[in-house]
């Protein structure tokens, strides 16, 4: 592979290592039907909150067609409002109404997400919770369309949710090593 | 030891007198005493005049040094004390450097920030679409006047002159005779050659002369000529913005202008809000803008989907026959997104993939109506192939918005459970009466032989 044509657009970029383990995984996600093809599919996926992390080919040309992908993972937001009652909940409340007047981002152990907390003008507030969805460029399209099962090169794929598959542990390593690409 | 120090006017020199306190810092006298020459003075000529050969330069960031040492040769150094030496210069910049004081250091400042913001969120100021969404909306407005006008002046002159609607059928063409008309009593001795053909003329003159409507009063037909003026005036008005309109669509969005035109692709942008929206849409979702009052209709009570919204307008949508129209239009669709995705993503004017992909398509609509006869079976198999896409897509829209009916089915089936198990009893109870009409039957047959 060479490295030296790659798009520097193409970022976070997957050494060797890294891309022969996602395409692993991707194969193996196809085998379980957790795994939607296309670029397409794969937008409707972040729109629909189902997704699981984003797989794109670095060698796309040209690679603007699949720069939306990681502005719609880095855009997703969850809201919900929280109701207010004499339990846990409260506790909570409390601790996030203290850390939204001095101004910081709350990170609670019992969420392992990042919190924000809005305070809206009738006296009820909204709770953000932020959790982007990790997205990696693998150096060949061809690969990837071999990794999904398909004749055809793909130039991005996304591996979706499910709570009760046997890959759950394997997606939650490989997303943090995605996200140490980022560092 | 020398001292680089980065400033937002430029850049500074400093020479380290007593490098074991690192202190007592002094001027080089390389103060920037015009803008122009600082202006014109890079970093690379800067530091060649500047530096002597063996002298060791303490820079604010390595990756820059390890730079300065791979091209001039200078040996540099950054570490921590170098850090502190600099926010000690930093902090009395404007008493080390003469002729520069905070009035002038702020603006500039404000300007290089503005421009590295810029450049980070890869913004481009003449990227903005607001203008295209404004001059879309002005356009509609214009044809909307332009109608109301041309009918008004029909309305007016037909009273007068009703055989000239169907002479001249154009209605700016109308305007222009009525205004150099104005009687029809004029009509003979008038030249309208630079206005219409000469058959058309011919029949205008004759029909002038066998009219048989009232008479028009010198007020009235002042007012009519107003009104022309007025409709010519819209109509030119209406022309410049359309020129406008395609210079600015060609300069923000090159691609998708050559894929669906620039009114389409306008009212693409201005039905999203900004480019930047529409390119992060599926194009199944561009297939149907547009049309979302009819596809939530059709969701409801689960008839056919639409084929096209905005899209149907598309030159190669409005060419194609009424049975392609569908196909078409999704592959425009597809084509049209990734055109999008460039346009919004790459930072250049290049059309090419447009151009491209519009070809393609043309090709594609003349193998589709241009059937052969030995081609037939490869385009039943293609008809199929659309086909089962189309009940693809067309089911995805319906997973979304079917999940309350699958609820509501769920409670009905729950309901229908004890329908069943009445069926069943009645069923146990028919076995039931059988067996008791055997038995019956049984202890008749044995009464008689006794």
């Amino acid at each position: 592979m060479t490295v030296e044509g790659v798009n520097p657009k193409a970022y976070p970029l997957a050494d060797s290592q890294l891309s022969i383990t996602i395409l692993d995984l991707v194969q193996q996600a196809t085998n379980y039907k957790q795994l939607k093809k296309g670029a397409n599919e794969a937008t409707k996926t972040l729109n629909r909150g189902i997704s699981e992390f984003i797989v794109m080919a670095a060698d796309t040309e040209p690679l603007e067609i699949l720069l939306h992908l990681p502005l719609l993972a880095e855009d997703k937001v969850f809201e919900f409002l929280l109701i207010v009652s004499l339990s846990y909940e409260s506790q909570l409340v409390v601790s996030l109404a203290l850390a939204s007047f001095t101004g910081f981002t709350w990170v609670s152990s019992s969420y392992d997400k990042k919190i924000r907390l809005y305070w809206l003008l009738d006296s009820s507030f909204e709770i953000v919770i932020v959790d982007n969805v990790p997205y990696v460029f693998v150096p060949s399209k061809q690969a990837l369309g071999r990794a999904c099962d398909v004749t055809r090169p793909v130039i991005a794929c996304s591996v979706t949710s499910n709570e009760a598959s046997q890959l759950k542990s394997q997606i939650q390593h490989l997303k943090d090593a995605i996200e140490k690409l980022l560092i | 030891m020398l001292v680089l120090f980065e400033t937002s006017g430029g850049f500074a020199l400093f020479k380290v007198l007593d490098e074991g306190k690192l202190s007592n810092v002094e001027d080089l006298g390389t103060e920037f005493y015009s803008a122009e020459s600082a202006r014109r003075m890079g970093l690379h000529k800067f530091l060649k005049n500047n530096c002597d050969d063996g002298e060791i330069l303490a820079v604010a960031d390595p990756k820059l040094g390890d730079i300065i040492t791979e091209k001039l040769d200078i040996e540099c150094v950054h570490n921590d004390a170098v850090m502190e030496l600099l926010r000690g210069v930093r902090s009395q910049l404007t008493e080390l450097l003469s002729g520069l004081d905070d009035n002038d250091l702020a603006p500039v400042s404000l300007e290089l920030s503005h421009i590295l913001a810029r450049y980070k969120l890869k913004i481009t100021s003449d990227k903005v679409e607001t203008m295209i969404i404004l001059s879309i909306s002005l356009l509609d407005d214009l044809d909307k006047e332009l109608n109301t006008y041309t009918t008004s002046v029909c309305e007016l002159y037909g009273l007068h002159f009703p055989e000239l609607a169907n002479i001249v059928q154009d209605n700016i063409l109308y305007a222009k005779v009525v205004k150099l008309m104005g009687n029809r009593i004029n009509a003979a001795t008038l030249d309208f050659s630079e206005i219409l053909a000469d058959e058309v003329e011919a029949e205008l003159k004759e029909a002038s002369m066998v009219s048989t409507r009232t008479e028009v009063s010198d007020l009235d037909l002042m007012h009519i000529q107003e009104l022309c003026d007025q409709v010519l005036s819209i109509a030119e008005d209406k022309t410049l913005l359309c020129d406008d309109l395609k210079n600015k669509m060609n300069k923000i969005a090159p691609n998708l202008t050559a894929l669906v035109g620039e009114l389409v692709g306008a009212r693409l942008i201005s039905h999203c809000g900004s480019l930047w929206n529409l390119s992060k849409l599926p194009w199944s979702t561009i297939q149907i803008l547009g049309a979302e009052k009819t596809l939530y209709k059709a969701l409801k009570t689960k008839q056919a989907t639409p084929k096209y919204g905005l899209i149907y307008h598309a030159p190669l949508v409005r060419q194609a026959a009424p049975e392609n129209k569908g196909k078409i239009a999704r592959s425009l669709a597809a084509k049209s997104a990734l055109a999008i995705r460039c346009d919004a993503f790459g930072n250049g004017q290049d059309n090419t993939m447009g151009v491209e992909s519009r070809l393609k398509l043309e090709a594609r609509l003349r193998n589709l109506e241009g059937g052969d006869l030995g081609a037939c079976e490869e385009e039943e198999e293609v008809n199929d192939k659309d086909t089962k896409k189309e009940a693809d897509d067309e089911e995805e829209p319906k997973t979304e918005e079917c999940s309350k009916k699958r609820k509501k089915e769920a409670e009905l089936e729950t309901v229908e459970d004890p329908a069943k198990k009445s069926k069943q009893e009645g069923v146990t109870g028919l076995l039931l009466l059988m067996l008791l009409i055997s038995l019956i039957y049984f202890f008749s047959v044995n009464q008689l032989l006794w």
